[in-house]
């Protein structure tokens, strides 16, 4: 036999390798106890629906803190500065699952009031977006090159005109796959404020499974509900992907 | 020698204790095209950057267009936006088309209208040479080109002085050539340039002046046929001897 002969072979017998492992899969997925898990996936599915709200809403937190707190420690008088870097550090120095607890179990001590668990969530979430994203904004800024805010302030423009037309649009073009890494994350660390009793989708999928005895069908739903939410948050991303290429 | 355009009256800047300019002295004429040359590090690049404040000085004045330049931020800024600046990596915004590139600075800073800027864009791309690359991107350009539509984008803003910071030291030598075209052309038209370069073919044909610079001093400054052949100090003789010799197709030194 020819040496293309025995590659064609090769891949042949790898193909029908991969397909039997499939088949193999799908049964044993069929047989899973799918039967007892339907009558909770309406729950199931709202759950997960509650955390895209807790996602977007502190994501869209976070933009908007991050900026000023990106800016200030990039531009920022120094005293400012330096606070700006110590609250972005701290946060991200430390586990994401302390600070849910820090807002959930000590606002009640600085502000006199109680906090629910659901914007006791929203609230750290927030901050820990805000710290995370901040550094990706920095990021991006920081890899604009010295050469274009000279060439534009060489032209006459400000500070405010320069940071609008020529850094912006590059930072933001720069930091789009870290902020997609980021996002991600994000997406997933909404699962700890299970911890403090908010009933996301990871909860939910673990009060069902006390209920009805169906751990492996669950767990593959949990899994897929995460991939398919991370996947999506990939796919809206790319969609503000420019066109042009980038030199230098 | 009073009475210059630009005119540096004993400026001395430090960068830690690097003494980059000492005690220098100078004054540009309008319509004076001075040439500065001197090895790396001379500190021509500095002298260059703090006629529109890309660095500040330590002590001493400059007055640009009869005003001192001090630290007032809108006054810099406005100053600025007389003054053309082309660079040695042509710093082109990579995310803006070529005519958009040359547009910017008018419609964000004059407050042209759309169309007037958009016809002196195209007339300055047309005058570089390159009015077909108006829609490219900078990274669809050689380096030449690339350099070319820099000077546009400085020209657009109708300035009073032009500045090369070593505008063909990151060209290809083919290019080279189409470069120094253009800047023969402006400084042919009447253009204040100061321009900090090795090109002494270009310093020869079109500087009213050439100034030598060594260790953060003015060590020559004389008319070009005078440096060229009747250069006073050992340094400026021994520069032009490495450069001159190591550049085919230059005037030697000795002629």
């Amino acid at each position: 036999m020819n040496a293309a002969g025995s590659q064609r072979l090769q891949a042949a017998l790898w193909w029908l390798g991969v397909a039997i492992a499939v088949i193999v899969a799908a049964e044993r997925v069929r047989r899973l106890e799918w039967a007892a898990v339907a009558p909770s996936l309406p729950f199931l599915l709202t759950a997960l629906g509650r955390s895209w709200v807790l996602a977007i809403v502190s994501i869209a937190c976070g933009v908007i803190a991050a900026f000023p707190l990106a800016l200030t420690r990039l531009y920022g008088p120094r005293g400012l500065r330096q606070l700006a870097t110590g609250a972005i550090e701290a946060v991200r120095a430390t586990p994401e699952l302390m600070v849910i607890f820090w807002v959930y179990f000590t606002w009640p001590y600085l502000a006199g009031n109680q906090v629910t668990a659901w914007n006791a969530a929203l609230g750290s979430l927030s901050v820990i977006a805000a710290a995370y994203l901040a550094e990706v904004i920095r990021a991006g800024i920081s890899s604009v090159p010295a050469g274009q805010v000279e060439a534009s302030i060489a032209s006459g423009m400000s500070g405010l005109l320069t940071f609008r037309y020529i850094v912006l649009p590059q930072a933001l073009r720069n930091m789009l796959p870290a902020l997609l890494a980021q996002l991600v994350a994000l997406f997933k660390t909404t699962s700890l404020v299970y911890a403090i009793g908010v009933m996301d989708f990871f909860r939910a999928v673990a009060v069902t499974k006390n209920a009805v005895f169906a751990p492996y069908a669950l767990y593959l739903i949990l899994g897929a509900g995460y991939f398919v939410s991370c996947f999506a948050i990939g796919r809206i991303v790319r969609w503000f992907d420019p066109r042009y290429q980038l030199l230098e | 020698m009073a009475g210059g355009i630009i005119e540096f009256r004993n400026v001395h800047k430090w960068f830690g204790t690097l003494h980059v300019l000492d005690d220098v002295s100078l004054a540009v004429q309008a319509g004076q095209v001075v040439v500065v040359c001197g090895p790396s590090g001379s500190g021509k690049s500095t002298l260059l950057r703090c006629i529109n404040r890309l660095e500040r000085i330590d002590r001493g004045e400059i007055v640009v267009d009869g005003a001192p330049l001090d630290d007032q931020v809108r006054k810099i800024t406005r100053l600025r936006a007389e003054i053309g600046m082309v660079f040695q990596r042509f710093n082109l915004y990579p995310h803006l088309s070529v005519l958009d590139n040359v547009m910017l600075a008018p419609l964000k800073v004059r407050g042209l209208a759309r169309d007037k800027a958009r016809a002196i864009a195209e007339d300055l791309l047309a005058k570089v040479g390159i009015p077909e690359k108006a829609s490219a991107y900078p990274a669809q350009l050689s380096g030449g080109q690339q350099q070319r539509v820099a000077i546009a984008r400085a020209l657009a803003m109708g300035p009073k002085i032009m500045l090369f910071d070593e505008p063909t030291s990151a060209l290809d030598p083919e290019m080279i050539q189409e470069v120094l075209e253009v800047m023969v052309g402006l400084a042919e038209g009447g253009m204040t340039m100061v321009v900090v370069t090795h090109e002494m073919g270009f310093a020869r044909r079109v500087a009213d002046r050439v100034v030598f610079m060594d260790a953060g001093r003015v060590v020559e400054e004389a008319a070009p046929e005078d440096f060229f052949t009747r250069a006073r100090d050992p340094r400026t003789r021994s520069f032009l001897g490495k450069i001159l010799s190591h550049v085919p197709g230059l005037p030697d030194a000795s002629t």
